[in-house]
């Protein structure tokens, strides 16, 4: 058949249903199509055509499974055979793989075919779809959540999904239909039911609270209850979620704890802790740190927190220190390098110098980016002070150990070699780097080390220190001594032997010391026992009592008491009353005034009666007191004697002395009265002669020449007389005058009087030639005297000399002594008189050739003497004189 | 026409007051030489007591002492002189033959007036007793 009379049959069909049906079918919603009994469409509407996607007045007449054969074996295909066979209808929904859709459809079996509405379902059947899906996923996710989720209908469980029963230990049965209140812990219950009462009105209540569940076996549980209204089965209902929060409890409370732990530990930790965000910004610190940037800033205050938190540490410290933080932080925060126990220095405010130990951890979230940085300070400033008094110890100790001039060791156990000193050095002759960790059998023969070894051991099994003297030899400079060795085996302490540490002394002098001490002890000893005084040591016993310790032979020889009766003895046994008494008033006094004490004492003795001045000196050691007395006894005995003898003698002396005295005295005022009546009584007389002479003389008239030369020689007689007893009195004068002695200037003295002299001469010209003259001790008057005589001696014995020439000088200068001569070249005078020149009234020359008295020389001398010097004088007649003056 | 004041001379040895009387003779002096024989006469003399108890009022002009004379020396005399009020304005002057430094240093201690040594040689005794007396007797103006 072709297609235009298929065509034209379905119009007929279509055009026998009536335009009404037509009109339905097109505008109801369902799609519809007709069949043939030959499978081929009969009408499709414009819905049907729309799904398809075909133009229906086309479809017409059209096999549908020609036209869409993709449909052939789909449930729609089977579903239209078995209509079509059975001539049943069938009502079917479908998904529609094809179109990827779901249809209804209602298929009727009609006397032509089938007529087939359907429907696209799609929108439908997805949401019903998911909603199924939802359901079965709700369904899983109640199932399978952890917590119990019950619905509660009228106070009654009427749901419950299976948690309840692995928390509660209740069955399903035993849940449903239950009483909710049942499982709430009884305490609980009224709040849960007050809640619920509001709920039900509308009033706002937690949705979530904590309360405790009661299980089968009478256990209590915590759990979180979260309770909602909703309408289940058309009723009214309580959606109830029940969490078990013992874990969490249990967790939480340890993680309180935790935190608790940590607050309290960086709260109470010495050490400076603090929490920077990578903004470098401050976010928590604890009081230490705060403690510590008080100090920092050189404030009196603690920092508080607030003042630093959410801070940068360049808005906190100054510029500086600031930066010096920053560079590290960077190192941590921006590059993840931790800093680790690094030292750090610093000087606060105050000038106080610090050390910390700091560490900087970068804080990393789970991802590993760093969110900041924790840092840790330290402050081991007393650790540093320690190190460096440790250090100074050491050093103060190494120093010690080598200036010490001993030798000094410290062997470990096995005896290498762990320090020595430079003088020890000497001794192997080698650098201590070099005797380290060495033994003695590197430097020498076994012999001597193993005897070294041997002494070590020595110590260590005393476990103290040990002596033993030795001779050494140093290596070095082959200097030999004797050596007094200590060696003190050392121990740790936790008492393991460390090691023995010896010293070594050289005693080489402190022995020959001895040796010479014993000798000197011998020498006193035999001087003790040799000494004709009595000497002897007391004793002073615990009880104070005086015993002899020891007595010289001199003290049994002078007291017949032999040594077994002294040594050893209380005083009281040995000397006899009533010395005791005055001896024991004595040693108390001399304890007690700390000094030697001296006293004449008469004894009797085995010997008989001894008279001795007795000493007695108190010994005290260290703690001031007086444990021995040393006493002498010097035996006056004979001296006594002797001494009685002197008294009676000078006693006669005194008084011949006195009589001498008086003598003297007496002689001496006669000598005063003999010169007054010289000087008074025999001028008189001279004046008188004289006097007399002349008035005689002016009673003769006209005498001759001869008479007037005897007046004048009258005259004459009688002032020359005058001049001599002048002249004698001045000298005995002189001879009584003391000498008071100052500097006198010599040179000034002379030259003054020579200068007089000079000018008294006049047009005779005399020369003086007067070298430098000293200084010397005298009495100025005395000296005037003797210059004055002897430069006019020379002056006049020159005066008949045509080339007069005077000299005075030194003529030697032997140490302090001085000799001052004065020469001339006038008369001079016979060797042979010298001994009178110097004596009273001695005169070398006449009257008539030189004038004088004869006194001018027995003066200097007498002056000169007096000075304690002594002149001298040479001459030649005609030839000069020289005097010599030796002071 | 005022009286002329005598002076007054103590002396023990006659050769000496005659000698010395001669030497003021020499002088052409107006005055009177009183001449007493030892101190104590000095103050009789001076106190008008003794035997000079009716001596007519006089004061001596000078009053010429030797040291060494009989029962009261001449320093004894010069002392108890100085001493008293009324005396002690009659200048004194040791004429003596003693050239003894005590004497001088303890005459002019006592304040005397002058200190003479009387010179061996007459000619020079006779020039010192006219200087004497022509300055104490004229030349020197007393109270």
């Amino acid at each position: 058949m072709n297609r235009n009379n298929k065509k034209k049959t379905v119009e007929k069909q279509l055009i026998g249903l009536g335009d009404q049906l037509i009109n339905i079918l097109e505008t109801m919603t369902d799609a519809f199509v007709s069949l043939d009994k030959n499978w081929c469409y009969t009408y499709m509407n414009q819905r049907a055509g729309e799904i398809f996607g075909r133009d229906p007045k086309v479809m017409i007449g059209k096999h549908i499974w020609t036209e869409f054969p993709e449909g052939i074996g789909q449930p729609f295909h089977l579903n239209y055979e078995k209509a079509m066979r059975d001539q049943v209808p069938v009502q079917m929904e479908e998904y529609y793989p094809p179109y990827d859709k779901w249809f209804e459809n209602r298929i009727h079996p009609t006397p032509e075919g089938l007529a087939i509405f359907f429907q696209d379902i799609t929108v439908r059947k997805k949401a019903e779809l998911a909603l199924k899906e939802s359901e079965e996923k709700y369904r899983a996710l109640v199932e399978s959540a952890n917590d119990s989720i019950l619905i509660v209908q009228n106070g009654v469980l009427v749901f419950a999904n299976h948690i309840p029963l692995l928390i509660s230990g209740y069955s399903m049965e035993e849940v449903i239909g239950a009483p909710f209140l049942k499982f709430i812990a009884e305490e609980d219950r009224k709040t849960i039911l007050e809640f619920y009462q509001k709920r039900i009105k509308g009033e706002d209540v937690p949705f979530h609270y904590e309360t405790n569940i009661v299980l089968k076996n009478g256990e209590r549980k915590p759990v979180e209850i979260s309770i909602s209204m909703f309408t289940y089965h058309g009723e009214k209902s309580e959606l109830v979620f029940i969490r078990d929060i013992s874990v969490r409890k249990q967790l939480e409370e340890a993680r309180n704890l935790e935190q608790v732990l940590l607050k309290t530990l960086i709260n109470y930790l010495p050490s400076s802790v603090f929490v920077k965000d990578r903004d470098f910004r401050k976010t928590a610190c604890n009081p230490a740190h705060l403690r510590r940037m008080a100090i920092t800033l050189g404030r009196n205050e603690p920092v508080s927190e607030s003042e630093v938190l959410g801070k940068t540490d360049f808005e906190i410290y100054p510029e500086t220190l600031a930066a010096s933080y920053f560079e590290e932080d960077e190192q941590v925060i921006k590059r993840g390098e931790s800093v680790l126990n690094k030292e750090s220095f610093s000087i606060d405010k105050s000038g106080e110098s610090s050390w910390e130990l700091i560490s900087k951890i970068p804080i990393r979230n789970e991802e590993g980016t760093i969110n900041g940085m924790v840092g840790i300070a330290h402050d081991i400033t007393e650790r540093k002070k320690n190190e460096k008094i440790l250090e100074n110890e050491r050093m103060m100790l190494r120093t010690l150990i080598n200036t010490i001039p001993d030798l000094i060791w410290l062997k470990d156990p096995d005896g290498v070699y762990l320090i020595c000193n430079p003088e020890f050095e000497r001794l192997y002759g080698a650098k201590e780097s070099e005797i380290l960790g060495k033994t003695d059998y590197d430097f020498v023969p076994k012999e001597l080390a193993d005897f070294f070894r041997k002494n070590d051991d020595e110590a260590v099994k005393n476990g103290k220190p040990t002596n033993n003297l030795e001779t050494l030899t140093y290596a070095d400079d082959g200097h030999m001594g004797f050596f007094e060795t200590i060696k003190t085996p050392m121990f740790d302490s936790a008492g393991k032997l460390i090691g023995v540490l010896g010293v070594a002394r050289d005693i080489t002098e402190i022995q020959q010391s001895r040796d010479t001490l014993a000798e000197k002890e011998k020498q006193l000893s035999s001087i003790y026992d040799t000494v004709g005084n009595v000497i002897f040591l007391i004793e002073i016993t615990e009880d104070k009592s005086y015993k002899f310790s020891s007595v010289n032979q001199a003290f049994i020889n002078v007291t017949g008491i032999p040594a077994e009766a002294v040594i050893g003895k209380n005083i009281n046994d040995v000397i006899p009353e009533p010395s005791l008494a005055l001896v024991l008033g004595n040693y108390r006094q001399a304890i007690a005034t700390k000094s030697i004490i001296r006293w004449e004492e008469t004894t009797n003795y085995p010997t008989g009666p001894l008279t001795g001045i007795v000493s007695v000196a108190p010994v005290f050691d260290t703690d001031g007191k007086c444990t021995h007395l040393v006493g002498s006894v010097n035996d006056i005995t004979d001296r006594k004697k002797a001494e009685e003898e002197i008294f009676t003698l000078n006693q006669t002396l005194e008084k011949r002395v006195a009589e001498r005295t008086a003598e003297l005295e007496t002689a001496n005022k006669d000598l005063e009265a003999f010169a007054y009546s010289i000087s008074h009584d025999l001028r008189a007389p001279l004046r008188h002669v004289d006097g007399y002479s002349r008035l005689l003389r002016k009673s003769v008239l006209n005498p001759t020449a001869e008479e007037i030369r005897f007046f004048d020689k009258i005259s004459e007689s009688s002032v020359k007389m005058s001049k001599m007893i002048d002249a004698l009195l001045n000298f005995s004068r002189l001879g009584r005058k003391p000498v008071t002695k100052t500097k006198v200037d010599l040179d000034v003295m002379v030259k003054e009087i020579a200068g007089r002299y000079q000018s008294l001469t006049g047009t005779q010209a005399t020369e003086f030639k007067i070298g430098s003259l000293p200084c010397i001790e005298g009495d100025p008057s005395l000296l005037q005297i003797v210059f004055e005589n002897l430069i006019s001696n020379a002056v006049k014995f020159t005066s008949k000399t045509s080339q007069a020439i005077i000299e005075i000088g030194v003529s030697r200068h032997d140490g302090s002594r001085k000799t001052i001569f004065i020469k001339d070249n006038g008369a001079g005078f016979d060797m042979a008189y010298t001994n009178k020149l110097f004596n009273v009234f001695q005169r070398l020359h006449t009257s008539e050739e030189f004038e004088g008295t004869g006194i001018g020389l027995a003066n200097v001398k007498q002056i000169i003497h007096k000075h304690g010097g002594t002149i001298s004088a040479e001459g030649q007649v005609d030839h000069g004189a020289t005097f010599y003056i030796t002071f | 026409m005022e009286k002329i004041p005598p002076i007054l001379y103590a002396e023990d040895n006659e050769n000496d007051i005659e000698l010395t009387l001669a030497a003021f003779k020499e002088c052409n002096l107006q005055n009177r030489v009183d001449v007493v024989r030892d101190g104590r006469q000095v103050l009789d003399y001076l106190n008008y007591t003794g035997k000079f108890k009716d001596r007519p009022e006089e004061r001596p002009v000078v009053i010429l002492l030797d040291i060494k004379m009989p029962k009261m020396d001449g320093i004894q005399v010069l002392k108890i002189i100085k001493s008293d009020e009324t005396l002690k304005t009659i200048p004194v002057v040791m004429l003596t033959s003693s050239s003894m430094d005590n004497d001088l240093v303890e005459s002019y201690n006592l304040g005397v007036n002058a200190y003479v040594v009387k010179p061996v040689d007459f000619m020079e005794f006779l020039e010192a007793v006219k200087k004497i007396g022509s300055f104490w007797a004229l030349v020197n103006k007393t109270i």
